[in-house]
């Protein structure tokens, strides 16, 4: 198995990834690639880390959504390779189009950084496929602009077509206002793309794959792209 | 080579400064070499007032790889690695400008970090306001926090600690020191000291622009009235570049044999350039033509002594330059040669092959000292009569909700604490614990100072802010085995505040060596006054603690109820200098000296008892006493802690003690046998509980008890 890691100019989580990866992925092959020579031809999965790509200017994941590199992103979801974006990666998979939506600075409107639990609410992809629906993680968030806007329109197919991957909850799974961190409308903290084969989400599951300090409710997820490999290989 | 037509005293020299620097010289210097000799010289940039002092602070240690002269002090922590760590002050821009002020003094101070060869990990900052619910104070508050944020987030670099006190005396002199922590395998250590005619210098990152020119020698002076007319005196911070240029500087110093590396500072080029050559004993060639600027028209003085951030200078042989600059070019960032060393240890400047200046370095590197005048010691004021007691569950509700013990997690919050996997234990009690890597040896890191203390004794205020910090350290299992300070202090021209110079300086030096920690490095910061008003002396200590085995440090697991409660070493015996005699509004006096021999029981007891893993959660009692303490780790926690006192006297309660923990334990009996064998006073005075509550019990009093809602209330005020 081979899994990439793209590193864009101002991307500050890529190593922390790729840290995380070695753990969930025992025996992959693990990349970190520079956007700019990305390669992604040979992958079974590409990772958008977080961080503040091009610093963020204009807005969050705006820019990086426009560099090439995208491209390489696009050919790799169209072979049924899998795609993990997380909060930057999030957020510039759904600037690129490749998933729904649109972000808002947090309703608080400034940064936040805290552990947050989150309901899984899809199993149906990869990524999630070693979690059942109703499962409750506690993950870090730490980003300016998490505030997810989906239409009601688009609210209503995403959930009809099982794309709403994790919302924001209590530690009992209760999904009500005062657990939402940001503002998201209904709570929404990752959608899928179609066939489940792309994951876009706010928390850092990288930050909390580390079981000896307390932190491991994010290896799940990273892990999951193990289940498709199990199945030989991509769609 | 142009003549002089400047008077050199009208750019902040003193005449005889001026009459040293020509004796020196042998003749009279360009307006050029005045330009930059007064901004090196000045006291931000050359020590003046301090340097001579600065030598009274111990700074030997088994641990130390680097010390006091280098970009950041450097420490050993075993298998390999070591951590480098430094605090700076970034004061006058922040009080003028303080979202810049505070961005760039968190870019400036990641630098120096990163000049050793070290990866940033972390950053604290100490920060000092005026009385909050005046405009100006939360403005500057909210745009400090801003900063930091703004650039620490960004720049992927975790903010994991600091403090942050209301003291009338900075309502016109704000403070923002800030300080970062590094890591590196030892090899990678770097030095700054240029070498080998003939290798280049090659300047890497932004552009140099007009901005943040004399910023050296803004700070060292005093405030003045319209301040906001400095504002083009303060840099921007822009930490996408900084981010791009932590990576690049990293993988030129791993691929490419650097010789000495710098960064950008005070004094722009020129002081980087001057201080590698100084301490090499070289000279250099500059060629100002290839400095990348970014308006075209700047003068060569402006281009030597722009303060343009996120910029470092890099020294390769000439063969590497190809490299590095293709490695800078390849991550997006600008890398120019600028000029090459120099046998001869002159300051060659040129420009389109134009000789501008020639001047050894040594002139530039050796600013003539001031003298200190301070005045004579102040006998301590008098210990006033202990105010009564009254309620203490009212008094404790009180205390919680002063702006100085108030909650800070709603600051914190704005930060990002964990990129980088490095944060085992992220901000909130006492100190954060940093791995250099998982499964790798790490720190415990605090920085502290409690300006009541200083307020009425400087001295025995800065011994006791080396106490807190190496007592925050030792509550995560730590050793303290070196301290950082930024000293901040009003004009060293005025003999009240010289003394004080003198008397933080003296109370460093006694509380490290009586611990045994030495002083790796620091920053001093003087002229933090204003129309008349000077700050309380402000020495910030940012201690280092070393932890073998961080993921097992005191604090990342959670105490369990069932679990007791106890108190190790010596409780307070008196209110003097406490957040409660200022509360019962008891005329300020100094507080009680440190407790050495207590202190140095108990941080013998915690290491040995953390690493056996006896002790589930530890806390010192400091701001506002036993009581607050107890109720911050309910608060922490989300537990109970229900105890028996031994005493319900105020000084008991309400005191500040130099050396007591709260200790919590699964294993009460471990800790005593240890105790009694380090012979720290130990006393066992109650349990952790199930239901969120604190629940104290006093002779002659009835049993009281506040739900943690109660508490949160009470500490909840939201300072942004």
């Amino acid at each position: 198995m081979i899994a990439d890691v793209v590193v864009f100019p101002g991307s500050n989580c890529d190593f922390d990834t790729l840290e995380a990866l070695r753990l969930a992925l025992p025996g992959a092959t693990l990349r970190r690639q520079w956007h700019g020579e990305l390669d992604l031809s040979r992958s079974d999965l590409c990772v958008l880390p977080g961080g503040f790509a091009y610093g963020d200017y204009l807005r969050a994941g705006a820019l990086a959504a426009r560099s090439p590199a995208l491209r390489e992103v696009r050919r790799l979801i169209e072979r049924g390779g899998l795609v993990l974006g997380i909060c930057n990666g999030f957020q510039v998979l759904v600037e690129a189009g490749i998933l729904p939506g649109a972000f808002q600075t947090n309703d608080v409107q400034h940064f936040l950084c805290r552990d947050v639990h989150v309901r899984v609410a899809s199993s149906e992809s990869p990524f999630l496929s070693g979690l059942r629906e109703g499962a409750v993680l506690q993950l870090p968030i730490a980003h300016q602009e998490g505030n997810y806007r989906v239409t009601p329109r688009e609210f209503e197919e995403l959930s009809s077509e099982g794309r709403i991957a994790l919302q924001y909850c209590g530690a009992d799974g209760e999904i009500v206002p005062r657990e939402n961190p940001n503002g998201s409308y209904h709570s929404i903290a990752g959608v899928l793309g179609a066939h489940g084969r792309v994951l876009g989400l706010m928390p850092h599951p990288e930050r909390a794959a580390w079981p000896e300090i307390g932190r491991a409710d994010g290896l799940e997820i990273l892990r999951g792209a193990l289940s498709v490999v199990a199945e030989g290989g991509r769609a | 080579m142009p003549l002089n037509t400047v008077d050199p005293t009208t750019l902040g020299l003193r005449p005889s400064e001026c009459e040293f620097a020509r004796r020196q010289a042998g003749r009279e210097l360009s307006d050029l070499e005045w330009a930059v000799l007064s901004v090196l010289w000045s006291e931000h940039c050359a020590y003046k007032h301090s340097r001579a002092l600065l030598s009274r602070l111990p700074r030997e240690g088994e641990r130390v790889l680097a010390g006091p002269g280098a970009g950041a002090g450097v420490l050993d922590i075993g298998e390999g690695w070591a951590v480098a760590a430094k605090v700076e002050s970034h004061n006058h821009p922040s009080a003028v400008e303080p979202l810049q002020g505070a961005a760039t003094g968190i870019g400036g101070i990641m630098r120096d970090v990163l000049s050793m060869g070290a990866r940033p990990a972390a950053f604290l900052d100490s920060l000092r306001f005026g009385m909050p619910g005046t405009g100006r104070t939360d403005y500057l508050l909210r745009g400090v926090v801003a900063g930091i944020a703004h650039y620490g987030n960004c720049v992927g670099v975790p903010t994991v600690g600091g403090d942050l006190y209301f003291h009338p005396s900075y309502e016109r002199n704000p403070l923002v020191n800030a300080m970062c922590v590094g890591f590196l395998r030892h090899e990678q250590l770097r030095d700054s000291a240029a070498s080998g005619e003939g290798n280049r210098f090659l300047l890497l990152g932004a552009r140099t622009g007009r901005d943040g020119i004399g910023g050296a020698a803004f700070a060292s002076v005093t405030l003045r009235e319209d301040a906001a007319e400095d504002r083009p005196r303060v840099q921007v911070g822009d930490p996408f570049l900084g981010k791009l240029l932590i990576e690049a500087t990293l993988e030129i110093l791993a691929c490419e044999p650097v010789v000495a590396i710098q960064d950008l500072g005070a004094g722009g080029l020129a002081g980087a350039l001057i201080e590698m050559c100084a301490k090499g004993g070289v000279g250099a060639e500059v060629w100002l033509e290839r400095v990348p600027l970014r308006a075209a028209d700047l003068a060569p003085a402006e281009i030597l002594l722009s303060e343009s951030q996120e910029r470092m200078l890099l020294l390769l042989p000439p063969a590497s330059i190809p490299a590095a600059q293709a490695t800078a070019q390849r991550l997006g960032i600008i890398a120019a040669e600028v000029g090459e060393v120099r046998a001869d240890g002159e300051i060659a400047v040129t420009m389109g092959g134009e000789l501008l200046s020639r001047l050894s370095a040594a002139i530039y590197a050796e600013a003539p000292m001031a003298p200190l005048a301070p005045a004579s010691g102040n006998a301590d004021a008098p210990v006033p009569a202990e105010p009564q007691g009254g309620d203490a569950r009212s008094a404790l509700l009180a205390l919680l909700a002063r702006p100085n013990l108030s909650s800070r997690a709603g600051i914190y919050g704005t930060y990002d604490q964990d990129v980088g996997l490095r944060t085992v234990v992220r901000p909130g009690l006492d100190a954060a614990v940093l791995r250099a890597a998982p499964g790798a040896p790490g720190v415990a890191v605090a920085v502290d100072q409690t300006p009541r203390y200083c307020e009425r004794s400087a001295r025995i205020g800065a011994s006791l802010a080396v106490c807190e910090a190496a007592r925050n350290v030792a509550a995560r299992g730590a050793v303290p085995i070196g301290l950082t300070n930024c000293l901040n202090l009003g004009s060293p021209e005025r003999p009240e505040a010289a003394r004080e110079l003198v008397d933080v300086v003296d109370g460093i030096a006694e509380a490290a060596n009586e611990l045994g920690i030495p002083v790796t490095g620091g920053n001093v910061s003087l002229y933090n006054e204003s129309g008349g008003l000077a700050i309380v002396p402000t020495p910030v200590i940012g201690m280092i603690g070393h932890l073998p085995d961080p993921e097992r440090a005191i604090g990342v697991g959670s105490p369990i109820p069932g679990m007791r409660v106890l108190l190790l070493g010596q409780p307070a015996d008196r209110l003097a200098g406490s957040e409660f005699a200022e509360l019962a509004g008891v005329q300020p006096a100094a507080p009680a000296p440190p407790d050495y021999p207590a202190l140095r029981a108990v941080l013998n007891l915690l290491p040995a008892a953390g690493a056996a893993g006896e002790i589930a959660l530890a806390h010192d009692v400091a701001d506002g006493g036993l009581l607050v303490a107890l109720a911050e780790i309910v608060l922490h926690t989300g537990l109970g802690v229900s105890v028996n006192l031994a005493e319900a006297t105020p000084r008991y309660l309400f005191g500040e003690p130099s050396a007591l923990f709260i200790a919590v334990t699964g294993d009460p009996g471990a800790v005593l046998l240890r105790a009694a064998a380090l012979g720290v006073r130990v006393k066992e005075i109650g349990e952790v509980t199930q239901s969120a509550q604190l629940v104290v019990g006093m002779p002659t009093e009835p049993l009281w008890s506040l739900e943690r809602a109660q508490l949160q209330r009470a500490v909840g005020r939201d300072l942004l």
